[in-house]
């Protein structure tokens, strides 16, 4: 079923290929997430020091400016900055690719001026996405810091458990409310009641869709959370949390792809 | 504007690329404490595996940890970042003390394992009821059967490294990083240089002292500067200055008033008025306070204990008597003690000519405490009996008895004296004692092989010893190594094997 999951994910980021402009923006995302990760994997670089510094020790504490509490800490360090970056940037980087994808699914010229629709989306887009990205990146870490003031290794793990599958749920009842946005829909509160309501009537689909876009990225969270603990091992951290950035990129696509063919034909499906 | 862009962000990609791709390492305190920091951690992940599991590979980790704590201290960047006055420079100042004190720890436990089998044993600890047998001066003696090995370079390397730890400006900064191990290395060193009794190039005691001595006016009032008085008493007592012992033992008693520790503290000041200083009374009279205050912990016990020991040293039998039995049937008695208290009473029936009686004490505390000092000795101190009986067969009996005890707690490798070869050197003791060195010889031979291959290649090692140093017997000698280096190749104590054959056969060819 993953290498299934894998396929499918594959084909739709294939037909992604043929949409202008679509590739750019996210991978524009990933640029700026892999330099805030050298930032402060090499937050001692004399050029960062003077700032990196004080703020991870700020943020993180003391250990996160000496070694082996940097690299220990480096995965959650960039799991921080990439739920800021996910939720700051979302709206243009990921509203300019959406749009794109919806125009060239329905085949419709739109009247208006792209530049204006992306400002008109603004608003309800960016607190929209900031709640997918909330359920995305900020589920998992709230977890991961919560469970680290817990004694109890097995409450810790419940706990793990819990906040993966609530996330995955979250994720998928939020999904399709950018794509609601950039469809035209243009109030907030009716694009999120359409995302939940799609998400219970294709609910398997839903799944299928987040669970795809969470393997294209969670190998390289994995491994870089196994390989924090080698010895000589912050090489090896950094370039799966690379990778990591990377095949995100290729999930971003999938996810906005997918969800967006999803609605359309399913609006298609009910005017026809 | 795209052309402009192009190249700042070519240049902005190649700035981040760069530390990455070539490992470009940028000359700031801080780069220099991470990357000291990195090298730190891998040296001590590598003595953690040591700590945890101490085999014949961890041996390996080990030597690993202090190449890599060498390099360390050998690299000359990590010392000129280390004068600034920033935290980074302070920390990286640390980290070299750090480094330095664990290399220095090293190079300790080294050199310390392999004087287990070069030197003969040295029974560590107050054992004053032991000093009547005669056993620590027979074994300190006996340097002509041990003495031929050369481990003066692993001995040196070890001072040498101390007393740099000694003379670092930064030793304020190592109040965490002082441990028991570092603490115990220059009275290991002296107790080292009084057994072997010859000169070297610069007094250990001396360095001792002064490493103590540092230690106290740094950390004045801390915890590790009551270790190192207390470190420092044993050095005074070592060196037979007993009243400077007391001085330092009265400042650390008025410091733990209230403390568990006292007990201990007072029962070695007693210990050292009666014996050091022959004042017998006060010796008395501060026992039985430690006695009454600190009654069923270890302390009490050994107060009690010393008491009866004076008391049959003034001729009190029945006194002397009476609390050792209190003592041996006080089931809180902490079993060293109680199967002290049976030793001294097998003492007491020698020396009152009642023989039976000294000899059913001594299989009794063989049978009742097997796993302590008193019982590891019991059996030399057979066959002395036997000896001064002049009796042929209660001499062979006692051996019988020695080999019996000895071979199996040798075999079973029982942990409980503080060197597992201390054992070997008592079991060859009572042979060498008996005037029968061949018989230990053959013996350690037809049964090391079948040991633990540590324990078994210092079997046959000394085996060798006796027959080299003691029989004048070449051919046995060189035997008895070659058969040790076939027998166990793995063992850690083949270098030193193999060393001392190339000495022996001069060329090596022999080998």
């Amino acid at each position: 079923m993953v290498i299934e999951s894998y396929q499918r994910g594959w084909a739709s980021v294939r037909s992604a290929a043929r949409f202008r402009n679509v590739w750019l923006p996210v991978v524009l995302l990933a640029a700026v997430k892999a330099a805030v990760l050298f930032a402060v994997y090499y937050f001692w670089h004399p050029s960062l020091h003077g700032f990196m510094g004080p703020a991870l020790q700020s943020l993180f504490g003391e250990s996160a400016v000496h070694y082996p509490g940097h690299i220990l800490l480096l995965d959650r360090m960039y799991a921080a900055a990439d739920l800021a970056l996910t939720a700051a940037l979302g709206f243009p980087l990921i509203a300019w690719p959406l749009l794109r994808i919806s125009d060239a699914l329905r085949g419709e010229r739109a009247s208006r001026p792209f530049a204006a629709r992306l400002l008109r989306l603004a608003p309800s887009f960016v607190l929209a996405w900031a709640l997918y990205a909330g359920a995305w990146k900020g589920v998992p870490l709230a977890a991961q810091a919560l469970a680290a003031n817990l004694s109890s290794p097995r409450i810790a793990t419940l706990l793990g458990l819990a906040a993966f599958a609530g996330g995955l749920v979250l994720r998928g009842m939020l999904l399709y409310a950018p794509v609601y946005l950039a469809l035209g829909s243009s109030r907030l509160l009716s694009a999120l009641a359409a995302s939940r309501r799609d998400a219970a009537t294709w609910a398997w689909l839903t799944a299928m869709m987040v669970v795809t876009a969470w393997l294209f990225e969670a190998p390289f969270g994995y491994a870089a959370s196994w390989l924090r603990g080698m010895p000589d091992g912050s090489g090896a951290v950094l370039a799966a949390l690379l990778a990591k950035c990377a095949f995100e990129v290729i999930a971003v696509v999938y996810v906005l792809v997918s969800a967006t063919k999803t609605v359309v034909s399913n609006r298609e499906g009910a005017a026809s | 504007m795209f052309s402009t862009l192009r190249p700042l962000s070519r240049l902005a990609v190649a700035w981040m690329i760069c530390p990455a791709l070539f490992g470009c390492r940028a000359d700031t305190d801080v780069a220099v404490r991470y990357e000291l920091e990195k090298e730190v951690w891998k040296a001590k992940r590598l003595e953690t595996r040591v700590a945890e599991d101490p085999l014949v590979e961890d041996r390996r980790a080990l030597r690993a940890a202090a190449s890599l704590y060498e390099t360390v201290l050998g690299t000359e960047r990590f010392h000129e970042f280390a004068g600034g006055t920033s935290d980074a420079s302070r920390d990286i100042r640390e980290l070299l003390l750090g480094c330095r004190i664990a290399l220095t720890e090293i190079y300790y436990l080294e050199f310390k394992d392999m004087a287990g089998v070069t030197y003969p044993a040295t029974i560590s600890g107050r054992h004053d009821w032991l000093v009547e047998t005669g056993l620590g001066l027979r074994l300190e003696q006996s340097r002509a059967l041990y003495g031929t090995l050369d481990v003066d370079s692993l001995e040196v390397r070890c001072a040498d490294a101390l007393q740099r730890v000694g003379h670092d400006p930064s030793l304020m900064l190592a109040e965490e990083m002082i441990g028991d191990t570092l603490l115990a290395i220059p009275i290991h060193l002296a107790r080292v240089q009084h057994v072997r009794g010859d000169a070297r190039p610069y007094d250990y005691a001396r360095a001792a002292e002064a490493f103590y001595s540092r230690i106290i006016d740094i950390h004045r009032g801390a915890r590790i500067a009551d270790e190192a008085r207390r470190r420092r008493v044993d050095l005074y007592t070592l060196e037979r200055r007993f009243a400077d012992a007391i001085t330092d033992l009265d400042s650390l008693l008025a410091a733990e008033s209230a403390s568990s520790n006292r007990g201990e503290l007072l029962l070695y000041k007693g210990q050292i008025l009666a014996h050091g200083l022959d004042r017998e009374v006060a010796a008395s009279e501060l026992l039985e306070a430690a006695a009454a205050e600190f009654l069923g912990t270890h302390a009490g016990a050994g107060a009690v204990l010393e008491l009866s020991f004076l008391a049959l040293r003034r001729g009190q039998r029945e006194t002397g008597a009476r609390l050792l039995r209190d003592l041996e049937l006080n089931p809180a008695t902490p079993r060293e003690t109680a199967a002290a208290a049976i030793f001294l009473r097998a003492l007491d029936a020698q020396r009152s000519g009642d023989r039976a009686e000294a000899a059913y004490l001594l299989g009794r505390l063989r049978r009742l405490e097997p796993y302590t000092l008193a019982a590891a000795v019991s059996p030399w101190l057979t066959v002395r009996h036997a000896l001064e009986s002049g009796d042929a067969a209660a001499i062979d009996a006692a051996l019988e008895e020695a080999n019996e005890y000895y071979l199996d707690a040798i075999a079973r490798h029982v942990g409980y004296l503080e060197h597992p070869f201390v054992l070997q050197d008592f079991f060859i003791e009572a042979y060498l004692i008996a005037g029968r060195p061949r018989d230990a010889a053959e013996l350690l031979e037809s049964q090391g092989v079948n040991w633990r291959v540590d324990i078994g290649c210092v079997a046959l090692y000394k085996s060798a010893l006796i027959y080299l140093n003691l029989l004048n017997d070449r051919t046995n000698g060189i035997r008895l190594l070659q058969k040790c280096l076939a027998t166990f190749p793995n063992s850690r104590y083949h270098s030193v094997v193999r060393a001392h054959l190339l000495r022996v056969t001069e060329h090596g060819d022999e080998l």
